[in-house]
């Protein structure tokens, strides 16, 4: 029996009169690296978002490991989109990361030693270390992405969520990405991806859910990318190179 | 000219120095939140709460004026959030909107108070542009505690502030709830204001809240020392602005100082400069 | 919506506030600025003649600025009386707008201009009726105006201007005489603002005060300094409020004077720019003088 990071049952959200997820129902595997794809406007931050309890749902139930979002919040870790953040603020990419100890501090404890440690070593798998003390407004589009990853990475959660990290990003930091969600893959945590590109979507993931307001098709790429499907969630034929 | 170290002079240059800590703290979180405009609103919102407190207290207490310049205030900023989830309008028609209704109201208000005739109501007009020159010890402490408060509870929810206004989705998923820091800025924000309209009056509160940010914020790289300069700089500008009025007849205190802050925010926003 | 419902709900109440119920009466009335005008007009005018004062007590003419329902009483008068001198400053336009259409008599014109006060300004100071023997003058104005209005009452009019002039300038004896009966090292008035300096030109006393000739013009720390070293220096028993002024600067100076190991008493409030409750005795302008000069004299003697 597949054991599920993540279970969705009958999710509906309405956005401004809206439906923008109809019904929805789907597991998210454990230990594997999932990409939930689909067209532009398909609803896919906005699961996301719902998941999280961070934008109200008409009905559905969402469970993970098996539990409810309150009780078990630190293990899962957020990256939202790069540009729903305002990067002038004042912090260096060190502070940043080190939010993401949240789950060990709270709101109101100092930072340990063995909380800076897990930062560094977090610098260290993104590939950041050197920009430690850069300010944040200072950075690439890669360079924040990777921020957002080391942050993830600092909370040690067994379920990292991602809105579109690959979106704009240079291809050292892609691969370094990719590199990340393996190792994490390979130490037993779930990885669920909202993904932009269709192209790569095979290439990067185990699994795939394809929506469109509704599922269209989830599991094994091959069964979620057959022509039907990709014409059932695009409206049209969509050439795979 | 005499330059006379006084105890009203004490009272108006440490009133409104007092004051310059709260607005500083309040507008660089303001600024960070990319609300800077809100203090306008609540500065305008306060007048038709205060004359309600009047109106229905019958004197000038501080207390009842107090009470309805809060009342009044959260109602505008929370009429704005309810417009703004419910409405297509953008934020700045938003903004400009709410403004006016809560001017003409307080405006309306005022005047229907000064047709009344009622003595005591005198003073309310004094609001306006404040009465700096006029402050006496109990002023001193009304401003002290306002700009108090807000240190402490900017101390107190540091790191919530922090987070929250830099990822609101990220703190959403710790659990924060978004409601809570919003209420908390909102707060911050009024308390200030109705601190610092003894002074200055609150047509020029406003600045005194957007001032300091804009020129803390290129020499600043951390949130701490952001909101710690926006104080010690509210707090520099009204000093600097009740000495400079004091050594000339007739020159109005507020104004003074709104024009000192806006003279030396001229070098950040060179500096802020693309 | 449910909002749009109070917008609208909102927007009537305040449209209904612009009413004026009097207009229908039919019947005709003078409108007064002041109450010292409108008590002036009052008591020159044939009986039967209906006053309507817009600036009731506690109200300051230099700030005031009209509602709709004044705008309204204005338009329906047969004519209007108003101070003049930029005493009701917000609403110069106003009353020229007026003129084209219906008498309208600005009865500090009728001072001749050596007599006025000029405090440095561009402006005459506009508080006439603190000299009674000025204020005389006004009523002369008025009663020129009235019989132009009701020549057919010439005859009362004049007597019963008469009868009033002979209480003013009884009046005016009764002032000297109580304000001489101060010391006079006391002889010094602190106010608000400079209302009272015809009061004190006419009768002997030294006036200071902290804002100018008018409440629009703000004050600063200097001014607040200056008037609590002067009331040290010579040693002033009182100061007093004003009843249609906010008495915050007073109070500021008091508590100044009161650091500096100086206690100066609030000798009490004076009616400056507005007369008292209609019904009692200031609200009359003679009553409202004596009650002053009563305040006064208690205070400082």
């Amino acid at each position: 029996m597949k054991e599920s990071a993540i279970d969705i049952n009958n999710l509906s959200v309405t956005l401004s009169g809206n439906l923008i997820l109809d019904n929805i129902s789907v597991s998210v595997e454990k230990g594997m690296l999932t990409g939930l794809i689909g067209p532009n406007g398909a609803g896919k931050s906005t699961m996301l978002k719902a998941m999280l309890g961070l934008i109200p749902v008409n009905q559905g139930t969402i469970t993970f490991f098996g539990k409810p979002l309150n009780e078990i919040r630190k293990q899962i870790a957020f990256v939202p989109q790069r540009q729903e953040i305002d990067w002038d603020f004042p912090a260096t990419v060190e502070e940043i990361v080190l939010m993401g100890r949240f789950p060990f501090t709270g709101f109101f404890k100092r930072y340990s030693s063995e909380d800076k440690n897990e930062v560094e070593q977090a610098l260290a798998s993104a590939g950041i270390t050197n920009l430690k003390n850069r300010q944040i407004g200072k950075l690439s589009g890669g360079q924040q992405q990777r921020v957002f990853i080391a942050r993830a990475l600092a909370q040690q959660a067994s379920l990292i969520i991602l809105d579109e990290p690959f979106a704009g990003i240079d291809a050292a930091t892609e691969e370094t990405i990719r590199e990340v969600f393996i190792q994490l893959k390979n130490n037993g945590k779930t990885v669920l991806i909202v993904h932009h590109d269709l192209q790569t979507a095979a290439e990067y993931f185990d699994r795939l859910i394809l929506l469109n307001v509704k599922i269209i098709e989830e599991g094994k790429k091959e069964d979620v990318l057959k022509e039907e499907n990709l014409i059932s969630a695009y409206g049209r034929k969509v050439k795979l190179y | 000219m005499a330059f006379e170290w006084s105890a009203n002079t004490f009272w108006a240059v440490g009133g409104c120095t007092l004051a310059g800590i709260g607005a500083g703290i309040a507008g660089s979180l303001n600024y960070l939140r990319s609300r800077s405009l809100s203090g306008d609103v609540v500065a305008h919102a306060v007048l038709p709460g205060i004359c309600l407190g009047f109106l229905f207290s019958g004197t000038k207490s501080v207390f009842s004026l107090v009470l309805g310049g809060i009342v009044s205030g959260y109602l505008s900023l929370y009429l704005i959030s309810f417009v703004q989830k419910n409405s297509r309008l953008k934020p700045d028609v938003l903004l400009a909107w709410a403004l006016a209704l809560f001017f003409g109201a307080g405006i309306f208000l005022l005047t229907l108070i000064q047709h009344t005739g009622n003595s005591a109501q005198s003073g309310l007009d004094k609001f306006i542009f404040g009465k700096a020159a006029a402050l006496t010890i109990e002023d001193l402490l009304l401003m002290g505690s306002t700009s108090l408060i807000s240190v402490i509870l900017v101390i107190l929810f540091f790191r919530i502030l922090k987070h929250y206004i830099f990822d609101s989705l990220f703190t959403g998923t710790m659990g924060l709830s978004s409601l809570f820091v919003e209420i908390l800025c909102n707060s911050i924000t009024v308390i200030v204001i109705i601190g610092g309209i003894q002074a200055l009056g609150f047509i020029l509160i406003p600045a005194l809240l957007v001032i300091p940010p804009v020129i803390a914020r290129p020499y600043i790289t951390t949130f701490k020392t952001f909101v710690i300069l926006s104080a010690v700089i509210g707090a520099a500008i009204c000093f600097i602005g009740s000495v400079l009025s004091l050594g000339f007849e007739s020159l109005p205190t507020g104004p003074v100082i709104v024009v000192t802050g806006g003279l030396l925010s001229i070098p950040s926003l060179i500096k802020l400069k693309r | 919506m449910k909002y749009w419902g109070w917008l609208i709900l909102i927007a009537g109440f305040l449209g209904s506030c612009t009413n004026n119920p009097s207009t229908n009466s039919g019947d005709e009335f003078l409108v007064c600025t002041t109450g010292m005008v409108g008590d002036l007009v009052q008591n020159l005018a044939p009986d039967g003649v209906k006053v309507r004062v817009i600036m009731g007590p506690g109200v300051d003419p230099h700030l005031y600025k009209p509602a709709p329902s004044d705008l309204g009483l204005l338009r329906n008068s047969k004519a209007i009386f108003l101070n003049g001198l930029h005493l009701e400053g917000k609403m110069t336009e106003i009353f020229t707008g007026l003129a084209r259409s219906k008498p309208v008599f600005a009865l500090g014109d009728s001072v001749p201009v050596n007599q006025l006060r000029q405090t440095g300004s561009a402006y005459y100071d506009p508080h006439i009726w603190f000299d009674v023997s000025i204020w005389l003058k006004a009523g002369s104005a008025a009663k020129v105006g009235l019989i132009q209005l009701y020549p057919d009452k010439k005859e009362e009019i004049i007597k019963k201007a008469e009868k009033y002039f002979v209480e003013l300038t009884a009046l005016d004896s009764f002032i000297k005489k109580e304000i001489g009966s101060i010391p006079s090292d006391r002889k010094i008035l602190v106010t608000s603002h400079d209302a009272f300096g015809y009061f004190g030109r006419a009768y002997g006393m030294e006036v200071e005060a902290l804002q100018g000739i008018s409440t629009v013009a703000d004050f600063g720390i200097a001014e607040v300094n200056n008037l609590v070293n002067l009331i040290i220096e010579k040693k002033i028993p009182a100061v007093f409020i004003e009843t249609s002024v906010s008495p915050k600067a007073i109070e500021a100076v008091m508590a100044g004077c009161d650091s500096k190991g100086f206690k100066v008493k609030k000798g009490g409030s004076l009616y400056s720019d507005a007369l008292g409750d209609p019904g009692t005795i200031s609200g009359t302008y003679i009553g409202m003088v004596k009650t002053n000069v009563s305040t006064i004299v208690n205070a400082l003697k």
